[in-house]
């Protein structure tokens, strides 16, 4: 093996979402040099604005550093970032898949947390190298023994080789540094054998086109290649090779073991599927890389501009994020209340929520989105076996033989004294218990078969209000059950809303039609004329609101000293019905849509 | 066309909804002020270079609080600097209370024309509730004063809607103005402003207020009830007798020209609307050396322009003069709006009539719904 792979290693952090994964990233990156304290002033890894602001990593990059190992040898450290959230769990696989080893950051004041766990079982399933870090030690609440036994009680590591740190004071950072180099092992590969470079993740750029970050398993990679993508048949000439430090400092090569990106004029980011492998045109490797999927959505939601006119400005956003977001889905439907806009798939809630917010943000776009739904499969009396991802389209009753909904197995980790009120809560929301874990006296694992439609309304807001905070929650699909369910339609004014259509378990539909109506009635605007609500179910109506009319609304003075004040007042009156949606003679705030998720 | 406006931004104590800039000061601040007062007079004096005025307008805060003396001083420096046309509006407003015959004298002798009294309630009680320093029998008191010195137009200014205001309370004190004879009233309903005592006190849960049903119908027999009176409506809040509308207000409602003295006091003038600083001292500090003292300067946009047309302009009954601002703007106002007009004439909120566009009866109580729909948010740079 050539001495220079023999200096590589390639790692990632393994963390929950605020158990410090950036801030320790951070500290790598200043350790070894890579960035200055002052460049470092903004989170070098989490470069979209939406992940600073909630804290979390989306789209994830690698870093490559360079560090002088107490052996007094150079090493080459590639650390590869993940996502810390369930809805891209399958962007966290790849990335795993490309490392020899990870960094488990456990905060010394939480303990060990469901998403943490199964990002941690993923890095098992890969074989990776498991370095224990215990993040947060310098705060006064920290209990680092606690943690300890947790660790080895949920993952069955020896806890004595975890290392106690502080990315906030850096102390212990030295420590993780040599543990990178001495514990977790070098890449193997061939420079000789046939290309093999794993892509784990992929970003549009609007000059070079879409960018592959790979990690390449066997052969070498030159400038000039003739390249293919093994799941398609696409080919490709190498223009550009680079490494990020965190700047892409251009390469001519990358070897076995090395990690990289490549740009080759490839239109958008679908011809560079995460987890596809890419080898060489002219002498291909026999197989691929293993495990690579398609991502699926789970949950869809109509998205509908409030201006009809920009429809095909929406079009355009959702096109140009799906140049960096291989997972969005979307294409063109219509509602008899929103008017013309798009279906659109995604991994989960949280990823819903970003483009939306992407969309408002980036493209200045108003939109309205409306509740998520899973897809459910519907057996007609007919035999016929139909996907429905809205509500709008369900079949009517007599037609419908069976109806099936996707389940998740949910993992709930939580404080022992809250598992009461959470198994409650897990029981109204239709959840089958399957299995119940103390990790250590004090920590309890659940694991439950729910709906995914029930995790969808507001699952996650009400655990952590029922734990203090405390619960964490991961799930993945599991399988398709049988369910009673019906559609709960909603009427503004007399007419069918198609767009505020649910569809809910039919023993719960009358309470959950009652409170969908006083909800609206709340966040419904007093406007010029009243604003009956009804819900129904089918023809019988189960829940009847008004939204009284407005009786005076006016400016009672204005004079010269009072027009721009006054002219800002107005202003806001107008921006609020800016995003509302007109629908007949009645202004719906976009909330309402998503109105049914924050029922009771 | 071109306004004065003159802040006198002090009173013998702050009502409890008033929003509006004033204090209770010492004498010598009273004087100093006065004095910067006199300079900034003189500096838009030359600035207006003899261009003709139209209206003059002194408003506070409580312009009579000021001694005899004082007013005479002011509002004759006033007279002399301005250009005023013959005959030109001249209006003081005035607080019960704070009205004696030497005061009323002196503004009748300076050229005072027309008083805008604060009277606001008929209620002994309802007045103290509210913060106000008169009483039912100084607002008789003081009509007969400004009489006696001459002055026979006169507006009494109301508000609709006080905490514990019934309807009944409400007809009962429309019926006690009218005796008074005005030829003008203004009658407010009560808007909570932030920053006010009223304000905090409703947020806090210690004031009610009566129901918005209450307040439309207030709103709404006043309307009918006042032009019964011979006092025509022709803006949301005011009614006058034949001729006696005020040119000055109108003058804001139009969109004219205006300028704005005194430490507070808003203009507009040459398309830019400015503020002078509301800090005392600063405002007596600068002038006293000659120097203007602006918190706010903005030239304002064509859009604008356009905007404020339209939702100032609407608050007139009569409405906004199509042609005038497509002579103002080279285009009309249905190329400007043309789906607002629509949408809002569908909804039955205004209409066109005779060359003008009006908010209908409806419109008027919800105005608001119609004045939004004319604001262009500014573009974004």
């Amino acid at each position: 093996m050539d001495m220079n792979q023999k200096r590589i290693r390639n790692f990632c952090i393994i963390a929950h979402i605020d158990h410090g994964k950036s801030t320790l990233a951070d500290r790598l990156l200043e350790a070894t040099g890579t960035v200055t304290e002052r460049e470092i002033a903004e989170q070098m890894l989490d470069s979209m604005d939406l992940e600073r602001e909630r804290g979390i990593t989306i789209k994830l990059t690698a870093v490559r550093l360079n560090y002088r190992a107490s052996d007094g040898e150079e090493y080459v450290l590639n650390l590869i970032d993940t996502p810390g959230h369930v809805d891209f769990s399958y962007e966290v696989s790849r990335s795993l898949a490309a490392c020899e080893g990870a960094l488990l950051v456990i905060d010394a004041t939480q303990g060990v947390e469901a998403q943490t766990l199964a990002n941690l079982y993923l890095a098992l399933e890969h074989d990776l190298e498991i370095i224990p870090v215990i993040n947060k030690i310098d705060l006064p609440s920290a209990d680092p023994e606690r943690v300890k036994r947790e660790i080895e009680e949920t993952i069955g590591i020896d806890s004595s080789e975890a290392i106690l740190a502080s990315a906030k004071t850096g102390e212990g950072i030295d420590r993780i540094l040599e543990a990178i180099v001495t514990r977790i092992p070098c890449p193997k590969g061939d420079p000789e054998a046939r290309l093999q470079a794993l892509i784990f993740d992929s970003h549009y750029d609007s000059y070079r086109g879409a960018v592959a970050y790979v990690r390449v398993f066997n052969g070498t990679l030159q400038v000039g290649d003739q390249i293919q993508m093994m799941s398609s048949v696409s080919q490709y000439e190498v223009t550009e090779l680079a490494v990020l430090r965190p700047a892409m400092t251009p390469v001519g090569r990358l070897l076995p073991g090395e990690v990289g990106c490549v740009m080759a004029s490839m239109k958008n980011v679908k011809d560079t599927r995460v987890g596809d492998t890419i080898t060489h045109a002219q002498r291909p490797a026999p197989e691929p890389l293993p495990g690579y999927h398609p991502a699926k959505p789970m949950v869809y939601c109509g998205l509908y501009p409030v201006d009809n006119e920009q429809y095909v400005e929406l079009r355009e956003a959702l096109e140009k994020l799906q140049l960096n977001d291989a997972a969005l889905t979307f294409e063109a439907e219509t509602s008899a209340a929103l008017g013309f806009g798009f279906r659109c798939g995604f991994l989960g809630l949280l990823h819903m929520e970003i483009v939306q917010e992407r969309i408002e943000r980036e493209f200045g776009l108003n939109i309205i989105a409306t509740a998520p739904s899973v897809v459910y499969r519907i057996t007609q009396t007919d035999q016929a076996e139909i996907l429905i991802d809205n509500p709008a389209l369900f079949p009517p009753v007599a037609k419908i033989g069976k109806i099936a909904e996707p389940y998740v197995t949910a993992t709930i980790m939580l404080p022992e004294q809250y598992v009461g009120p959470v198994m409650e809560l897990c029981q109204e929301r239709s959840g089958d218990f399957s299995n119940m874990e103390y990790i250590t006296p004090e920590r309890v694992r659940l694991e439950y078969e729910m709906p995914l439609s029930e995790i969808l309304m507001d699952f996650f807001d009400k655990l952590k209000s029922r734990t203090k905070g405390y619960a964490s929650l991961d799930y993945e699909f599991s399988d398709y059950r049988e369910s009673d369910l019906v559609r709960l339609d909603i009427l503004l004014n007399g007419k069918p809303v198609d767009a505020l259509s649910c569809i809910v378990h039919s023993d719960k539909a009358a309470e959950r039609g009652r409170s969908l109506a006083r909800k609206l009635r709340e966040l419904i605007p007093r406007q010029q004329f009243e604003v009956p609500i009804q819900a129904a179910i089918g023809t019988r109506v189960v829940a009847r609101e008004t939204v009284r009319a407005l009786r005076k609304d006016v400016l009672a003075k204005c004079y010269g000293g009072d027009v721009s004040r006054k002219r800002k007042l107005l202003e806001k009156q107008k921006e609020g019905k800016k995003r509302m949606k007109s629908l007949g003679s009645v202004d719906v705030p976009q909330e309402a849509f998503m109105a049914i998720l924050k029922v009771e | 066309m071109l306004g004065v406006y003159v802040h006198i931004p002090f009173c013998l104590r702050k009502c409890g909804y008033c929003d509006f800039h004033s204090t209770a000061a010492a004498p010598p601040v009273i004087e100093a002020y006065l004095q910067a007062l006199a300079n900034e007079i003189e500096f838009w004096a030359r600035q207006t270079a003899g261009e003709l005025c139209s209206t003059l307008y002194i408003g506070g805060g409580t312009p009579t609080i000021l001694t005899p003396g004082q007013l005479d001083r002011i509002l004759t420096k006033l007279a002399a600097a301005f250009n005023f046309e013959p005959g030109f509006e001249f209006t003081v407003e005035a607080n019960p209370g704070t009205l004696t015959p030497e005061k009323a004298q002196a503004l009748a002798q300076a050229g005072a024309n027309r008083i805008s009294l604060g009277a606001q309630a008929f209620d002994d009680g309802l007045l103290q509730k509210i913060g106000r320093a008169h009483t039912v029998g100084q607002i008789h008191e003081s009509v007969g004063l400004i009489r006696k010195a001459g002055i026979d137009n006169i507006n009494l200014d109301l508000i609709e809607g006080l905490p514990g205001q019934s309807l009944d309370q409400w007809q009962a004190a429309l019926a006690q103005a009218v005796q008074l004879k005005p030829s003008h009233f203004s009658c407010y309903s009560l808007i909570l402003e932030e920053n006010t005592p009223f304000y905090q006190a409703y947020q806090e849960g210690e004031l009610t207020l009566p129901p918005e049903e209450e307040t439309a119908a207030m709103f709404a027999y006043t309307q009918e009830y006042l032009p019964q009176q011979g006092y025509c409506q022709y803006e949301i809040s005011n009614y006058a007798k034949p001729g006696r509308e005020a040119r000055h207000n109108l003058i804001y409602w139009q969109t004219y020209s205006y300028l704005g003295l005194g430490s507070g006091a808003h203009g507009y003038y040459r398309q830019i609307r400015y503020s002078s600083t509301e800090d005392l001292g600063r405002y007596i500090r600068s002038w006293r050396k000659h120097e203007p003292a602006y918190a706010s300067w903005e030239p304002v946009t064509a859009d604008q322009a356009m905007d404020e047309m339209m939702f100032l302009g609407l608050r007139l009954v009569k409405g906004v003069n199509l042609n005038s601002f497509y002579q103002r703007f080279q285009c009309s106002v249905h190329e400007v709006y043309g789906a607002e007009v629509d949408r809002l004439a569908a909804r039955g909120l205004i209409e066109e009539r005779e060359g003008f566009l009006r908010l209908t009866k409806l419109g008027r109580s919800l105005g608001n719904l119609v004045f939004s729909a004319f604001v262009r948010p500014p573009l974004r740079s």
